[in-house]
């Protein structure tokens, strides 16, 4: 009975379920895409690449779920809101609070399986799309292709079921708490009260992102960038959960600026934001969910880029770099080179994986790090470490320098031992000599290259790159020495300082494609919902729209109230989004730099705000269209 | 604020009652506790034999759907369900508890005029079909008691008259029990009983009224 009473109104009011369709759509296209791909990267080969479509493609899925529980549990209260009467009158005939919870849960349901049609469908498109893309960025062969079957669709739109039903939980709890006499007796009312339970949760969400930052902000480099969007997440649940206390803030606040600026429409605008002010909280979630995401997602990378430009330009006191394009230079490569005219010093480092065991317990494990093996030669003519403890010249074969980063996790000093592994059953012990800061782009630790080698099974382990320092005045001779052994080795590759850091460049903006990419679909899919939400909130409001202008308000001045709300709105919304990304940003300053202030790029402030901002514009001007299309008399009658 | 004080009274089976007194002299008040839409502070409510302050809210809205129909002033009606699926919509909540007598919903369906409408929608139904409708599904569990709050409040006068005469004559052909709530004289000269309500309190009970009658005596308090 519930199902089809639930079919029958998700049929009936079409326009109010149109926002929650185009969400789920949405989220089953971006999902079922995300599968489609996952499947496929499963079947595949290693060498088509499968590890680095799944790698790609679980986050991607991940974000996208997140994304559009937000904007589905957004467009279902506001239609649970919508018919608060119906759901009364259900109640006062014979519905139970069990039974209203259930048909908000059906209607759930029928919106996800009328939505799995053209999401699955488009979702196969688009992971073609995207499978095209990522071939064409050269991260997989072309020999991977799409192959799925059920499981992919199966999976796709269980996972968006089961989404849509935990977003749709509040709501439905909400509609069985509906005071029957209340809602029967006056007109759609919004409930002035916010559950306690609600904002409860909210807190203790909002207490476990703080807790959680603050871990953040402690933890190593990869961790808190890795977290760093997740912790958004947390703390946009918090800010969702609390959105009628934000709502509230916020329509007090804009409200009282809006009575002092605007003498005509101002009272009529702080009044309609304080009894809205569930409507402005539910109004301003997404766009501040886009602000949020969309500014850590683009500054963490860019922080971590900073940092390690920094680093690197410190770090780098070789002339020259000797790289090769292929399998990696030869052992002897290091030789090679010092044997030029001119060269004053050249070592070679080789990257190599290690794990600190714990120091009491050789048996222990401990934390991984990427070694760097280097070969004899005066490191620091070539490289400043920026040594902060002990000296880092003339490794001897046990000895090896460390990260302060990784020196505080083992708590390791200069003179201590310590126990390696490099990933067989034997253990080096060890003496740390030097402890120094720029690590990034670098690794942890840095070991001799007897040491390394000896783990290797007898295998040349060559070497990644050698670094060439010139006496003084010989530039010339060594850059011709050089030349010449290139044109030997075809595969040898030399950069000068100039072309090692544009390249280091160009990879950095090749790994932010998948960022970009990942955006501008959270992007797309939170605009979608924020236009979804106002529109949805305009039309709902179309009889006292038709009121206003009856008693002689003008359509200009209903456009501007109209305005005057949208602003404060988008206001609200860009000061949480700010906030929740600020409160993210400092945390992984604080694990990036140890200062709390992160270096933000000017242009990608005035970006997203100004993404924002036209964003807003555009909705603002469709929902005054609607506000104003009808003409009075119709609107008050109830027409759509 | 004591919105009823030192109400008691009984409606015996098959009577008609009708509620009158001044705005908020606790008309409404008193339907609401009596249909259990509300719980008195203190005091009890009985309805079939059944006391209504020890139910939970789950077991009061079972014991609604079986023991007690419905009839509002508007806003009666599920926009989305068509006339026949919002009169069988209570029985339809219960699920296996109940069965639908097809018997009953064809006569009520019969009895309220609604043959043509049975398969329109609410939106294309004129308020006082809608208000017919809204009656049927009061009935279709053949409930103890059918509680009416203005039931013409929102009605021209003739569709609120044919409204009252199916209520009459639920009355006296099926021994139905109703109580309703009225501001309007003329609809309380359709009940068996008048309560006068004032502040809480009942102030008088007219037998057998009359509209003359029943008007004079609220002129008298004062409305």
């Amino acid at each position: 009975m519930l199902v089809s009473l639930a079919w029958s109104t998700v049929r009936f009011r079409k326009t109010s379920f149109t926002g929650s369709f185009v969400a789920m759509t949405c989220a089953q296209l971006l999902v079922m895409a995300c599968a489609a791909l996952l499947e496929s990267g499963a079947r595949a080969a290693p060498a088509q690449g499968g590890g680095d479509v799944i790698s790609f493609a679980v986050p991607f899925g991940f974000t996208c779920l997140l994304v559009s529980a937000f904007a589905v549990a957004g467009t279902f209260s506001l239609s649970v809101q919508q018919r608060t009467r119906e759901i009364a009158l259900l109640r006062a005939v014979a519905a139970t609070p069990g039974q209203v919870r259930r048909l908000i849960a059906y209607e759930a349901l029928v919106v996800t399986a009328v939505a799995a049609v053209p999401g699955c469908g488009l979702g196969v498109l688009l992971a073609a799309a995207l499978r095209a893309w990522i071939v064409g960025q050269g991260w997989v062969p072309e020999s991977f292709s799409l192959s799925f079957g059920p499981p992919s669709v199966l999976g796709a739109v269980s996972l968006c079921g089961v989404t849509a039903q935990l977003a749709v939980w509040s709501s439905g709890r909400r509609a069985a708490k509906v005071r029957v006499l209340q809602a029967l007796g006056e007109a759609s009312v919004p409930a002035r009260r916010v559950g306690v339970a609600r904002t409860v949760l909210g807190l203790a969400v909002l207490a476990g992102g703080v807790w959680g930052l603050a871990a953040l902000s402690r933890s190593s480099i990869s961790d808190a960038a890795s977290a760093a969007g997740g912790m958004v997440m947390v703390l946009m649940v918090a800010v969702g959960l609390l959105a009628p206390w934000v709502g509230r803030g916020a329509g007090a606040v804009f409200g009282l600026l809006c009575l002092l600026l605007l003498p005509v429409i101002g009272p009529l605008v702080r009044a309609n934001l304080g009894v809205g002010h569930r409507r402005l909280g539910a109004a301003a979630t997404p766009l501040a969910l886009t602000v949020a995401f969309a500014a850590v997602a683009l500054f963490v990378p860019q922080m971590k880029w900073h940092e390690l430009q920094k680093q690197d330009h410190g770090r780098l006191v070789a002339d020259r770099l000797v790289q090769a394009t292929e399998k990696g230079l030869p052992d002897s490569a290091d030789r090679t080179v010092r044997g030029l005219p001119g060269v004053a010093a050249a070592v070679g480092t080789r990257q190599a994986w290690a794990q600190v065991l714990t120091r009491n317990d050789p048996a222990g494990q401990g934390p991984d790090a990427i070694a760097q093996a280097v070969t004899d030669g005066p490191l620091n003519q070539v490289l400043d470490l920026g040594v902060a403890q002990g000296d880092v010249d003339r490794l001897g074969s046990h000895d090896i320098a460390m990260s302060q980063a990784l020196a505080r996790k083992v708590h390791a000093a200069v003179g201590d031992r310590l126990w390696l592994s490099f990933g067989d059953d034997r253990r080096e012990g060890t003496r740390v000599t030097a402890i120094y800061t720029r690590d990034r782009g670098f690794g942890d630790l840095v070991v001799s290259h007897q040491l390394a080698a000896a783990h290797r099974n007898g295998e040349p382990s060559g070497q990644d790159t050698v670094y060439v320092r010139a006496l003084p005045g010989q530039q010339r001779t060594v850059a011709e020495g050089l030349e010449a052994l290139r044109r030997k080795h075809p595969s040898w590759q030399v950069l000068d300082r100039t072309a090692h850091w544009s390249e280091a460049r160009r990879q950095q903006d090749a790994s932010m494609a998948a960022t970009y990419l990942l955006l501008v679909v959270v992007t797309v899919f939170t605009s979608i919902s924020v236009v979804n939400t106002l529109v949805m909130t305009t039309m709902e409001r179309a009889g006292e729209f038709a009121l206003l202008r009856l008693v002689g308000a003008t359509r200009r001045q209903v456009a501007r109230m109209m305005s005057a709300e949208n602003a404060v709105t988008v206001l609200a919304a860009l000061g949480v989004g700010a906030t929740v990304a600020a409160m993210v940003l400092t945390g992984f300053s604080k694990a990036l730099t140890d200062s709390p202030y992160p270096s933000l790029e000017g242009p990608t402030i005035a970006l997203i705000l100004g993404a924002a901002g036209v964003l807003a514009l555009t909705t603002g001007l469709l929902t005054t269209h609607i506000a104003l299309r009808q003409q009075p008399g119709t609107a008050l009658r109830g027409g759509e | 604020m004591i919105a009823l004080d030192n109400v008691s009274t009984a409606l015996p089976y098959g009577t008609f009652t009708a509620i009158m007194g001044p705005s908020g002299s606790g008309k409404s008040t008193l339907l609401h506790c009596a249909s259990g839409l509300e719980r008195p502070d203190q005091g009890m409510v009985e309805v079939g034999g059944r006391e209504l302050g020890a139910l939970s809210e789950t077991a009061l809205t079972r014991l609604r759907r079986e023991r007690i129909g419905f009839v509002f002033q508007g806003f009666n009606l599920l926009p989305a369900l068509t006339a026949e699926q919002n009169i069988v919509l209570p029985v339809r909540l219960a699920g296996r508890r109940a069965t639908l007598d097809r018997d009953w919903l064809e006569r009520l369906i019969d009895y309220t005029g609604l043959g043509e409408r049975r398969h329109h929608r609410p939106g294309e139904l004129s308020g006082g079909q809608q208000q017919r409708v809204a009656i049927a599904r009061a009935l279709i569990t053949r409930p103890d008691v059918v509680f009416a709050d203005e039931p013409t409040g929102a009605l021209d006068t003739s569709s609120g008259r044919k409204v009252l005469e199916l209520l009459r004559g639920l009355v006296e052909e099926v021994g139905q029990t109703v109580l309703m709530v009225t501001h309007d004289p003329a609809a309380a000269s359709y009940a068996d009983s008048v309560l006068l309500l004032a502040d809480g309190r009942i102030i008088d009970v007219l037998r057998r009224p009359s509209a003359a009658t029943v008007a004079e005596r609220l002129a008298g308090l004062g409305v």
